[in-house]
């Protein structure tokens, strides 16, 4: 071949500059600070809280009692629906990582080999994502879930509720301390699969770690799309227990799959910033530009498809969850429900739109940060007026923990990239994606 | 209309990379190539040639912001202004959530036919259009390279050498009616 012009890749390292590793700790530090100031600005606004209402919430304590729902939320179940969301956030990014890999064995795709090793290092955020969302789900369900109150599914006891009995077989703690859990340690162990085979081939070449990759991403795919369904139902649509949506679990996946596109995309453009990954250029940036679109495009499909049905059906059963988002719960939610479609379809929309936007590196770090603040706020949505009510408020606490569990991400991110070549050199497909051209 | 004819030369190659290196070295000499035909799409070959990124796309914006533009207003007109229709107690003074897939339909069904149209319109595609092949073989194996006589830069002689040295196996001319 006359003009292909052969690229000359050689092993590359990554290792985190000493000023990388001190901003990182810096926005961890001040994270963690505002975080815990927040605690404290929340712990006082739920004294005047109660001090205003003259009754005896069970803040002394520090403990909030089962029939919490009785007295309102305190600062301790603002604490946990905090850890939650962010928890809840970072895994899904990191499941992101693997869903991307498997999806790309599936698919026989081979633009994105080069940015292979990103989504792995992404993935091994799972573990850690894991334990501390074990943490909340062991420490915290109590606050968080009202249809773990005692006696609810009793029929004898005065709490209970018939609705949330029905949901027994699912909302027990069976599938809350064990199945659920497991599932991500499932998906760990693909994960964990998925990189050692790339690790092995960087040593052994050949085509066969390939095809079990191939073959183990049917597998992945196929068990993620239920034990994806299954984690959401669990942990995030069980804050409302006597609401459901079937799109629920999907729309759940489509923060995922967006939120991690994004994120990637930041990283490689941060990694290309640093010199690294330098036959990765304006193709590759652009379709993952592309995936940011698109799935924010996905996004609004199914959130649409979620309000659409609901508003149309008017069933109150339904449509209480949106009562509870627009002029319920003294419409503190309104503003952010109707900024919400703006920060993550709008403006990321319009911005994405053209080609010459999803080229350009600080555009796609402004769009893309929209992007992550939007679905922040979407997850917020989702969680605080279930957990919170009217009581739900941002403060400190709410800007703190995000910075703390972003900049733990990233660090954990790029410590796990540090571990192998930054991009794996004996993939079969690595030719292709250095080659790799969208066309004009 | 004589006058208004343009005179093409054509170098016929059989091999993509021998096309390339033409394209690539009557380029380096300021040569402006008028277009390539190849019997498959050519890696790279777009860039080569420096043409040009279409405009379509704007064009695409423009008829779905025309098609999202008219299914509101048409269903605004004909829900809250002309005949007012019950349809499940659902409010229709106003733009609703109900409007919204019929304005995400139209949007998308007047982007991609007006695109459509365009793109016929804008590359002459039209029906009962008589080819103007240089050589039939051009659709089977044959690589075609075109050059505009009065281009900018032309110099028959040196593109003539060009293409010999660059592997064609023919040269023609031949005028084509604009």
């Amino acid at each position: 071949m006359g003009h292909s012009h052969t690229v000359h890749l050689t092993e590359e390292r990554y290792s985190m500059t000493s000023k990388t590793r001190n901003i990182l700790f810096g926005v961890l530090a001040l994270g963690l600070i505002l975080t815990i100031i927040g605690i404290f600005q929340a712990q006082g606004a739920a004294h005047h809280e109660a001090a205003e209402h003259s009754a005896l919430v069970s803040t002394e304590t520090g403990v909030v009692s089962a029939d919490a729902a009785h007295h309102g939320p305190t600062w301790v179940s603002r604490l946990w629906a905090n850890l939650l969301l962010n928890g809840w956030y970072t895994l899904i990014i990191a499941m992101a990582g693997t869903f991307f890999i498997a999806v790309n064995y599936a698919a026989n795709a081979g633009w994105a080999t080069g940015l292979k090793r990103i989504s792995e290092a992404m993935g091994h955020y799972l573990p850690v994502g894991l334990v501390i969302f074990l943490l909340i789900v062991f420490l915290g369900g109590d606050s968080l879930y009202h249809w773990r109150a005692d006696g609810i599914m009793d029929e004898n006891s005065p709490n209970f509720d018939s609705i949330i009995a029905s949901k027994g077989w699912f909302l027990n703690s069976a599938f809350y301390y064990v199945v659920a859990p497991l599932l991500v340690v499932v998906f760990y162990l693909f994960h964990r699969n998925f990189t050692n085979m790339s690790i092995r081939e960087d040593k052994e070449g050949g085509v066969g770690f390939f095809k079990r990759s191939v073959a183990f991403s049917g597998a992945f795919l196929f068990l993620f799309a239920f034990g994806f369904s299954i984690l959401s139902w669990e942990y995030i649509m069980s804050v409302d227990p006597h609401w459901f949506s079937t799109i629920y679990a999907i729309y759940n996946f489509a923060i995922s799959f967006v939120c991690g596109m994004t994120v990637m995309t930041m990283i490689t453009l941060f990694l290309k910033s640093q010199g690294y990954l330098s036959f990765i250029n304006g193709e590759h940036i652009h379709d993952l530009g592309k995936f940011m679109f698109a799935f924010t495009i996905f996004w609004t499909y199914i959130w649409l498809a979620q309000y659409l049905l609901i508003w149309y059906a008017d069933m109150p059963e339904e449509t209480v969850y949106y009562y509870m988002r627009l002029d319920g719960n003294e419409g503190i939610y309104q503003f952010q429900f109707w900024a919400n479609l703006f920060l993550c379809f709008f403006i990321p929309f319009l911005a994405l739109m053209t080609r010459n936007a999803k080229r350009n590196p600080m555009w796609l770090y402004l769009v893309g940060s929209i992007i992550l603040i939007g679905h922040w706020n979407d997850l917020y949505l989702m969680i605080m007026p279930g957990v919170m009510q009217e009581h739900a408020s941002i403060g400190l606490l709410e800007i703190g923990m995000p910075i703390f569990f972003g900049a733990l991400f990233v660090f954990i991110v790029l410590k796990a990239f540090e571990k192998a070549p930054t991009f794996p050199l004996k993939h079969p497909y690595l030719e292709e994606s250095v080659h790799h051209d969208v066309g004009p | 209309m004589a006058n208004k004819n343009k005179k093409y030369i054509y170098g016929i190659y059989d091999d993509a990379d021998a096309i390339m290196d033409s394209v690539h070295k009557l380029r380096g000499q300021g040569v402006e190539i008028h277009d390539c035909y190849t019997p498959f799409p050519v890696h790279g070959l777009d860039k080569a040639m420096g043409i040009k990124r279409s405009n379509l796309t704007i064009g695409a914006f423009l008829f779905g912001a025309l098609g999202c533009t008219l299914a509101i207003v048409f269903q605004l007109y004909v829900m809250a202004a002309d005949w007012p229709m019950n349809i499940g107690g659902k409010p229709n003074d106003g733009y609703y959530p109900s409007f919204i897939p019929v304005t995400f339909e139209l949007t998308i069904l007047f982007t991609a036919f007006g695109m459509a149209t365009l793109f016929f319109i804008r590359t002459k595609l039209i029906h009962g259009k008589v080819e103007q092949l240089v050589d039939p073989r051009q659709t089977d194996d044959l690589f075609v390279l075109a050059i505009e006589e009065k281009s900018h830069n032309f110099d028959k002689e040196m593109v003539n050498r060009t293409m010999i040295d660059g592997g064609a196996l023919e040269i023609r001319e031949r005028e084509l009616e604009k």
